[in-house]
C-alpha cells in the first residue's frame, strides 16, 4: 500500500510540472489553432536566466524567478511578432505555423547549447529535505510547485474570466475574426496570450530545472506535456491540467505495476484507449478543425 | 564520390518516405508524427526476410512496405472508426511509433534489441536509389490522380461534403495511411540495407517530425514539393556544415525565414504533371517531323 | 547581350587570380599536411562531449604542428558534428574520408555509431579508431571475425560488468542486486547483462530489473519499486552522467540509501557539482581518474584556456590522437608517407606505447586495448577516489 500511495505522490507531482506546460499550449491552441512547438526553448531559456541570475548575480531565489519570467516573455512575444505574426495575418494554415515554430525552437535551443555548452547543472537552490508520512516520502519542493502551479492556474482562470481582457481572449478564442470586428484589438490578444505562456514555461523551467537539472535539450520533456493537453482536449485549460495529472500518475503507475521498461507502451496505449472513446479529448471542443 | 553518394541515397531514401507522408498529409489531411514507426516496421521486416530467408532484396522491400502497410491497420482501423482527427490523430500515430521503437529495444531474439541488427550487407547502391525513387514518383504520381486520390483530395477539403459524394471516408483514409506506411517501409528497407545495419535509434521522433517538415515545406497537395524538399532537407545540414557549431541554428532560422517568405510551402498546391515533359517530346518529334519533311520537301 | 559580358570582363581578373590563389592554396596543403578526422557530438544532449574534445585536439595538434609536426607534415584536425545520430556519422565518416582525405578517423563516442562506421573503415582502407564504442562488436563483428581497420581505446561492456560484479559480491559483501537500465543504450544494457551473468555465477540473486529510455528525466517510479524490493545494491549503468547525477537525487528525495554502482559513463566531473552530496558513497568502473595529481596540471590549464572542463571523454580522445600520432610517425620512418594502410599497421602492433592516460598496447586479434587496468572509484565528500585496481588476466 504505501508503494501504491508513494507512485500516486510521485505521479501527481510529475502531472504539476506537466501542467503547467501544457495549459500553455492549450492557450495557443485555444485562440490560434496551432500547437507552438516553440516552448521547449522558452522553457529552457527560462530556466537559464534563473540559473544564471542566480549563480553569477548572486540575486535571490524570487528576484531570479522574476527576471527569468520578464525575459522569457520577451522572448516570447518577441517571437510570435517576428515568426508568428506575419503568418497570422497572410491566413497561413496552422501548419506552417507549426512548422515555424519548429524552427525557432530548433534555433532558440541550438543557441543556447552554444553560448551555455551543453552540460547538465544542478540548479543553485537547497532543496529542502522531504518530509515522510509513513514511509512515504513528500518533496517539499514538489509541494511548493504544486502550490505555486494551482495558484497560477486559479489566476489565469480569474483573469480570463473576470476581467475585460481575458473576456477579450475568450471571444477571440470562439472566432477571432468576429471578436476582432466587435472591437477586440487582436494584436493585444496575441500580447496577453503569449506573455502569459512566456510565464507559464519560464515557471515551469525554474521547477523542472530545481527538479532535475538545466541543460539546453531539458525541453525535451514538453512533448509529454503537448500529449496531456491533447488528451485532456485541444484549447481546453481545465482539459490540459487534467491530462497532466491523468499522465503523470498514469507513468508512475504503469512502471510500478506493470513494467518500467514498457512504460511508454502501456501509458501510450491507454492515452489512445480514451482517445477513441473521446475523439476530442476529454473536454475539448467538438467541431470540425482542418488542416 | 562516396559521400556525394551518400547524401543522394540518404536523400533518396528521405524522399520515398516524405512521398507517403505526402500522400496522408498533403493529400488527405491527416497529419502524422509516427512515420518512423513504419519506417521501423519496413526496415525491420525487410531485413529479416532478406537474412533469415534468403529473399531477393526488391522482393524483401515490398514485403517490407506491404507489412507496414498492414501494420497501420492496427492504429488507423480503430482512430477513423472514432473520427480521430488532426493533432488527435498525430498523437495516435506519435505513441505508435515510440511504442514499436521500445519493442524493438527489448526483442533480443533475432533483431538484437537495443545492441541493433548486426551483419547484414550494403544492397542500396547508387541506381537501385535511383530506380527506387523513380518507381515510388511514378506511382504516387498514379495514386493523386486516380480516382482514389480524388477522393484523399475531397476528404482533406471538406468531410462532411465528401461523404455526401459518396466517398467512404473510412475506405480512403485507409486507402491513403496504407500506401503511407508503405512507402515510408521501403524506405526503411532501404535505409537499414545502406547502412549495413539497424537500430531502433534510427527512428526517433525527429525522424518523424523531420519528415513532415519536409512535406510541409514542399507544399501541401504536391507531390513535386516534398520530393525536391525532403531531398534539401537531407542535403542543407550537410552544405552547412561549413557553420559547424552554428549549423542547426542556422537551419531553425532557414525554416523561419522559408515559412514566413514563402508561406504557401515551396511548392504549394503546385501539381506535378508531366505536361512539361509531352510538350517537349511533343516539339522535339515536331521539329524532327518538319525536318523530315522539310528534307522530303 | 553586351552588358553581361562586360560584368563578366571587370570580374574576369580578379576571379581568376583568386582561383589561381586558391588552386595554389590547396596544392601546398596537400603536399604538406595530414589531415585527422574527428566524428563528434556538438550538438543535441550529448553535446558536451564534443565541446570537451574538439578544443583538446586542436590544442594538441597545435602543439606538434609547433614542433614540427610529423616527419615535415602538419597535422589538421577536420571536427564533423552528429547531432548523435547514427546516419549523421555515416555521412560524415564518408566525407571525412572521401572529400577530405583525412589519414585516420577519430571517433565516435557510442556503439550504435560505431558499428556502420567499421565497414565503411573496412572499404576504404582508412583506420577508425573509436574513443568510448564499448559494444563488443564494434572490432569484432558477431561471426568473431576482426574489423582489420576499426580499433578503441576504451575497453569492453564484459570488462567492466564483470569487475563490478566482482567488486559487489566479493568486497562489498552485496548478495541481492536492483538493476535501472537505460533500455534503449546498448552500452547500459550490456554492462547489465553482464554484470547479472557474473553475479549469479557468484551465488548473488537478481531481485529487479528495472527500465528507462535514454532521455527520461523521472526515475522515482523505478526507484520506489527498488525500494520495496528489498535490494542491498542498484547497478545503473547510465550511458550519460545525467541519468546518474538524477538517479542520485532522486533517491535522496524517496529516502533509498543502499549502495548505487556504475560505469565510466558516471565519470564527468560535473557529476560531483551535480549530486555530488547524493552520491556519497556509490561506486563505479573507470580506465583513468582525472584527480590523478598527473594530470593536475593539464586540468587546470584546460580549464583556464577553453573554459570547459577535461572529462573523461577528453582523455580518451586525447588518447584516440596519441596513438594515431605514433603510427604517423611509424608509417612515416617505414613508408616515408602516411599511408592510411603502414597508419593501419603500426596501430594493430602497437606496444607499450605513451598514450595520454597510461602506456598502450593493442591487441591485434581484437584491436581492443590489452589489459587496460580498471579502477574501481568511490564517492567520497565529493571527489572521486580509487579504491582498487583490476588488472584483468591476474
Amino acid at each position: 500500500m504505501e508503494l501504491f500511495f508513494q507512485q500516486i505522490v510521485s505521479g501527481i507531482s510529475i502531472g504539476a510540472v506537466y501542467s503547467l506546460l501544457a495549459v500553455g499550449y492549450a492557450l495557443v491552441y485555444s485562440v490560434y489553432n496551432f500547437t507552438n512547438w516553440a516552448f521547449d526553448a522558452f522553457m529552457a531559456f527560462g530556466a537559464f536566466m534563473a540559473f544564471y541570475a542566480i549563480s553569477l548575480f548572486f540575486m535571490p531565489f524570487w528576484a531570479a524567478a522574476l527576471i527569468s519570467i520578464v525575459l522569457t516573455i520577451v522572448l516570447s512575444v518577441g517571437s510570435e511578432r517576428l515568426a508568428y505574426r506575419p503568418l497570422r495575418l497572410r491566413k497561413a494554415p496552422r501548419l506552417f505555423m507549426m512548422i515555424s515554430a519548429m524552427g525557432a525552437n530548433l534555433m532558440i535551443v541550438n543557441l543556447l547549447n552554444l553560448i551555455f555548452g551543453g552540460s547538465f547543472r544542478r540548479f543553485p537552490v537547497d532543496a529542502a529535505k522531504p518530509f515522510f508520512i509513513g514511509n512515504v516520502s513528500i518533496g517539499r519542493m514538489d509541494l511548493l510547485a504544486g502550490a505555486i502551479s494551482f495558484a497560477i492556474l486559479a489566476l489565469l482562470w480569474w483573469f480570463l474570466y473576470r476581467t475585460k481582457p481575458g473576456l477579450g481572449v475568450r471571444a477571440s478564442s470562439i472566432d477571432i475574426m468576429t471578436a476582432s470586428l466587435m472591437g477586440v484589438n487582436n494584436d493585444a490578444v496575441a500580447f496577453i496570450i503569449f506573455a502569459v505562456t512566456g510565464a507559464l514555461s519560464s515557471v515551469a523551467g525554474v521547477f523542472y530545472g530545481i527538479k532535475y537539472a538545466v541543460f539546453p535539450y531539458m525541453g525535451l520533456v514538453t512533448i509529454k506535456a503537448m500529449i496531456a493537453s491533447i488528451v485532456g482536449g485541444l484549447g481546453s485549460l481545465p482539459g490540459a491540467v487534467v491530462g497532466s495529472l491523468i499522465l503523470g500518475v498514469l507513468e508512475t503507475l504503469v512502471a510500478g505495476y506493470i513494467s518500467s521498461t514498457y512504460r511508454d507502451l502501456f501509458s501510450f496505449l491507454f492515452l489512445v484507449i480514451i482517445l477513441l472513446f473521446f475523439p476530442n479529448g476529454l473536454m475539448g471542443k467538438s467541431g470540425d478543425e482542418k488542416l | 564520390m562516396g559521400y556525394i553518394n551518400a547524401i543522394i541515397i540518404l536523400g533518396g531514401i528521405n524522399v520515398i518516405a516524405a512521398l507517403g507522408v505526402a500522400i496522408l498529409t498533403g493529400y488527405t489531411g491527416l497529419f502524422s508524427i509516427g512515420h518512423a514507426g513504419f519506417m521501423a516496421l519496413g526496415g525491420y521486416m525487410c531485413a529479416i526476410m532478406v537474412m533469415e530467408f534468403n529473399v531477393p532484396f526488391a522482393i524483401a522491400l515490398l514485403i517490407g512496405g506491404t507489412f507496414a502497410g498492414l501494420c497501420s491497420f492496427i492504429i488507423g482501423y480503430p482512430a477513423f472508426r472514432s473520427r480521430l482527427r488532426g493533432d488527435y490523430f498525430a498523437i495516435a500515430t506519435l505513441g505508435f511509433s515510440e511504442a514499436i521503437r521500445l519493442v524493438l529495444n527489448n526483442t533480443y531474439e533475432v533483431v538484437g534489441g537495443a545492441f541493433g541488427y548486426m551483419g547484414m550487407s550494403t544492397l542500396t547502391t547508387l541506381p537501385v536509389i535511383l530506380i527506387a525513387v523513380a518507381l515510388a514518383l511514378y506511382f504516387a504520381h498514379m495514386f493523386v490522380t486516380s480516382q482514389y486520390g480524388k477522393n484523399c483530395i475531397a476528404v482533406s477539403q471538406d468531410e462532411v461534403a465528401a461523404q455526401m459524394m459518396g466517398v467512404n471516408l473510412l475506405r480512403t483514409k485507409l486507402i491513403a495511411l496504407f500506401i503511407s506506411a508503405f512507402y515510408a517501409g521501403v524506405a526503411g528497407g532501404l535505409l537499414g540495407f545502406y547502412m549495413a545495419y539497424l537500430s531502433p535509434s534510427f527512428f526517433s521522433i525527429t525522424r518523424s517530425s523531420d519528415l513532415l517538415a519536409a512535406v510541409v515545406f514542399g507544399g501541401i497537395q504536391s507531390l513535386i514539393g516534398p520530393f525536391i524538399t525532403a531531398f534539401v532537407l537531407i542535403a542543407v545540414p550537410e552544405l552547412l556544415r561549413f557553420f559547424a557549431e552554428w549549423r542547426l541554428v542556422v537551419y531553425g532560422l532557414l525554416f523561419v525565414v522559408v515559412m514566413l517568405f514563402r508561406p504557401q510551402g515551396l511548392l504549394g498546391y503546385v501539381e506535378m504533371n508531366f505536361a512539361f515533359a509531352r510538350r517537349w517530346w511533343s516539339k522535339l518529334t515536331a521539329k524532327k517531323d518538319a525536318s523530315a519533311k522539310g528534307g522530303a520537301a | 547581350m553586351n552588358r553581361p559580358s562586360s560584368i563578366f570582363s571587370w570580374l574576369r581578373v580578379p576571379l581568376v587570380l583568386v582561383l589561381a590563389a586558391g588552386l595554389l592554396l590547396t596544392g601546398c596543403q596537400q603536399e604538406k599536411t595530414i589531415k585527422i578526422g574527428y566524428v563528434t557530438e556538438q550538438t543535441g544532449v550529448e553535446a558536451y562531449i564534443g565541446q570537451a574534445t574538439v578544443p583538446a585536439l586542436q590544442d594538441y595538434i597545435d602543439e606538434v604542428n609547433a614542433a614540427g609536426g610529423v616527419g615535415g607534415y602538419k597535422l589538421q584536425l577536420v571536427a564533423y558534428d552528429t547531432r548523435s545520430e547514427v546516419t549523421d556519422a555515416v555521412s560524415v565518416t564518408k566525407r571525412l574520408i572521401e572529400q577530405d582525405r583525412v589519414t585516420a578517423v577519430i571517433g565516435p563516442s557510442w556503439s550504435a555509431a560505431a558499428i556502420p562506421m567499421a565497414e565503411i573503415a573496412d572499404t576504404n582502407k582508412v583506420p577508425i579508431i573509436a574513443t568510448t564504442a564499448s559494444n563488443v562488436n564494434v572490432t569484432v563483428d558477431e561471426k568473431g571475425e576482426l574489423n582489420p581497420f576499426m580499433f578503441r581505446v576504451c575497453f569492453i561492456d564484459p570488462y567492466q560488468g564483470f569487475a563490478l560484479a566482482d567488486y559487489a559480491y566479493n568486497e562489498l559483501g552485496k548478495r541481492k542486486v536492483a538493476f535501472l537500465t537505460d533500455v534503449a543504450s546498448p552500452y547500459s544494457v550490456g554492462i547489465q547483462r553482464y554484470f547479472a551473468e557474473h553475479f549469479v555465477e557468484l551465488g548473488g540473486e537478481v531481485v529487479a530489473e528495472e527500465g528507462y529510455q535514454t532521455g527520461d528525466t523521472e526515475f522515482r517510479a523505478q526507484l520506489a519499486k527498488v525500494k520495496d524490493s528489498g535490494a542491498d545494491v542498484l547497478v545503473a549503468p547510465a550511458y550519460t552522467y545525467r541519468d546518474a547525477g538524477l538517479i542520485g537525487q532522486q533517491m535522496n528525495a524517496l529516502g533509498l540509501t543502499i549502495t548505487v554502482m556504475g560505469a565510466d559513463g558516471w565519470f564527468v566531473d560535473d557529476l560531483l557539482s551535480m549530486a555530488g552530496k547524493e552520491l556519497e558513497g556509490a561506486y563505479l568502473t573507470n580506465g583513468v581518474s582525472t584527480d590523478d595529481p598527473a594530470f593536475a596540471p593539464f586540468n587546470a590549464a584546460f580549464e583556464k584556456k577553453h573554459n570547459v572542463k577535461a572529462n573523461i571523454y577528453t582523455y580518451y580522445t586525447l588518447d584516440a590522437m596519441y596513438a594515431i600520432k605514433y603510427a604517423l610517425d611509424q608509417a612515416v620512418q617505414k613508408v616515408g608517407s602516411p599511408d592510411p594502410v603502414a597508419v593501419r599497421d603500426a596501430l594493430e602492433n602497437m606496444k607499450d606505447v605513451q598514450v595520454f592516460t597510461s602506456k598502450m598496447t593493442m591487441e591485434p586479434d581484437t584491436h581492443n586495448p590489452h589489459n587496460k587496468p580498471i579502477l574501481i572509484m568511490t564517492i567520497k565528500d565529493s571527489k572521486w577516489e580509487i579504491v582498487k585496481t583490476f588488472i584483468p588476466g591476474q
